[in-house]
C-alpha cells in the first residue's frame, strides 16, 4: 500500500487494517465502518480551509431533494488519493475504478434540507464513501446519512468531524434525513464519493 | 339532510354550522374552490358548531397515536376511524361520510363523490415534525381534506404548503394554509395536487383529522 501519510496511523497498523474489515463485513445488510480521526489534523484542517473557499449551489426539487452542492474541485482530489484509495480497496477487498465526476461532491444540509428515496434514480450496487467536515453537529438537528433496504432496516450515519464512513450498498439506497429548525444556521458538510 | 346512526337519526346541520348550506355560500365556495391558485382549494372556517368542535378534540385526545417517521413525514397518527369504538369519533365519520353532506361536497367542488366511502384518521404534528412535498395521488381518491383542531401561527410552523407546478413537477410553495380551530381545509387531488406540511418549530402540537373522498 503506498502511504503518503495523511491517514491516522493507528488505522494502517496490521492488527487494526484487519479488524476493521472484520467490523466491514460484520454487518450482513448493510456492509459498513465508520472511522473517526481518519486524516491527520494538519491534513484536515487544510482541507477544511479550501472548503471555507468553495461556492455551493442550491439544489431544490421539491420531490426529491433539496440541499447546496459543489463540485468536487480540489478537495476531493486532496482526499481521495492513491494512499486513500489503497486503504478502501483493502478493506471492501476489491480494486476501485475510478468515479464519474458527477459521483464526487461535496454537499451542504442546513435546515429544510432532505434528500427522499426514489425510484427513478435507485443506484446500482456498490459503496460510498462518506467523509465529513460537520463540526458539532447533534443527532436531534437530523440530516443522518440513512441507509434502507427496503425492508425494516436502516442503517444511520451520524456526523462527527474528520469521520470516513465506508458502506457497501447491497439492495439499498440512501437518503438524507430532514434537517430541523434546531440546527439553526449550521449546515452539516461531507464528502459523499459513490463507487 | 338526515342520516339515521346506529338507530339514531341525525341531522348533520346539528355538527356542522348551518350558514355553510345556504345556496348563495355554496355557489360562493364553487366559485372560490374552482379559481384557488396553484390548485382548486378551499378553507372554510367555523366549520363545526363549536361545542362538537371541542368534542371532538377531547375525544381525539383518547385515541392511539402511533409516531411514524420516514424519509418523507415524521408525525403520529391514529388508526383509520373505520376501526374506532369512540362513539363521538364514529359520528364525526358517519356525519362527512353521509349522503348530505357528500352531495354538498361534490357541489362546491364539482365532483362527482362517493357517499359512504371516506379515509378519517386523526394527525398530531409536534415539533421537528414534518410532511414533505407529495400530491396524494392513489387509486380513487377525489378530494383531501384536514379538520384542525389546533391554532397556530405562522412561527409555529405546521402550515400546509401549496405548490404551483411546470410540467407536472412541483416548482414552488406559492400558498400556506395555516392550522386554525374548527377551520376544515380542502383540495382536489390530481397530478398537480404537490403539497407538504411545513415543520413544527414550537412547542405547539398541531392536531388534525384527515383524509380522502372518493
Amino acid at each position: 500500500m503506498e502511504r503518503i501519510g495523511m491517514i491516522n496511523k493507528e488505522y494502517l497498523r496490521k492488527e487494526n487494517l484487519d479488524r476493521i474489515k472484520e467490523i466491514f463485513r460484520a454487518n450482513k445488510t448493510f456492509p459498513s465502518v465508520t472511522l473517526r480521526d481518519f486524516i491527520d489534523e494538519k491534513a484536515f484542517l487544510k482541507m477544511k480551509n479550501n472548503l471555507a473557499r468553495m461556492k455551493f449551489k442550491d439544489n431544490y426539487n421539491p420531490l426529491f431533494f433539496s440541499y447546496k452542492r459543489c463540485e468536487s474541485g480540489r478537495i476531493v482530489k486532496d482526499f481521495f488519493n492513491s494512499e486513500v484509495i489503497s486503504f478502501i480497496e483493502e478493506i471492501i477487498g476489491m480494486r476501485i475504478k475510478k468515479p464519474a465526476p458527477d459521483k464526487f461532491m461535496i454537499f451542504s444540509f442546513g435546515w429544510k434540507d432532505y434528500t427522499v428515496l426514489n425510484d427513478k434514480t435507485a443506484e446500482k450496487d456498490g459503496v460510498d464513501l462518506i467523509f465529513d467536515f460537520t463540526d458539532g453537529w447533534d443527532e436531534r438537528f437530523g440530516g443522518a446519512v440513512v441507509y434502507s433496504n427496503g425492508k425494516d432496516d436502516f442503517l444511520r450515519i451520524s456526523s462527527m468531524e474528520n469521520t470516513l464512513s465506508i458502506v457497501e450498498r447491497k439492495n439499498s439506497q440512501r437518503f438524507v434525513q430532514y434537517v430541523n429548525h434546531y440546527a439553526e444556521g449550521r449546515s452539516k458538510l461531507f464528502i459523499l464519493i459513490s463507487l | 339532510m338526515k342520516k339515521v346512526i346506529r338507530n339514531r337519526e341525525i341531522n348533520i346541520q346539528d355538527y356542522i354550522n348551518q350558514e355553510h348550506f345556504s345556496s348563495r355560500n355554496i355557489s360562493q365556495f364553487n366559485r372560490l374552490f374552482s379559481k384557488a391558485i396553484p390548485f382548486p382549494c378551499l378553507v372554510v372556517d367555523n366549520f363545526l358548531r363549536e361545542e362538537i368542535a371541542v368534542k371532538l378534540l377531547k375525544a381525539l385526545s383518547k385515541e392511539k397515536f402511533y409516531p411514524k417517521e420516514s424519509d418523507l413525514f415524521k408525525l403520529s397518527q391514529t388508526s383509520d376511524f373505520a376501526g374506532t369504538k369512540n362513539p363521538v369519533l364514529v359520528e364525526f365519520r358517519e356525519v362527512l361520510s353521509s349522503e348530505s353532506f357528500v352531495r354538498f361536497l361534490g357541489k362546491v367542488t364539482g365532483n362527482k363523490l362517493v357517499a359512504g366511502k371516506i379515509d378519517m384518521a386523526g394527525a398530531i404534528y409536534s415539533d421537528t415534525d414534518f410532511l414533505l412535498c407529495h400530491d396524494d395521488k392513489l387509486e380513487g381518491r377525489r378530494i383531501a381534506y384536514i379538520y384542525y383542531l389546533s391554532d397556530f401561527s405562522i412561527s409555529d410552523g405546521g402550515s400546509l404548503s401549496l405548490f404551483s407546478s411546470e410540467n407536472s413537477m412541483p416548482k414552488k410553495a406559492v400558498k400556506k394554509i395555516l392550522p386554525k380551530f374548527n377551520r376544515l381545509a380542502f383540495f382536489e387531488v390530481s397530478d398537480i395536487s404537490f403539497h407538504e406540511i411545513e415543520d413544527v418549530v414550537s412547542e405547539k402540537q398541531r392536531i388534525s383529522i384527515n383524509g380522502w373522498f372518493y
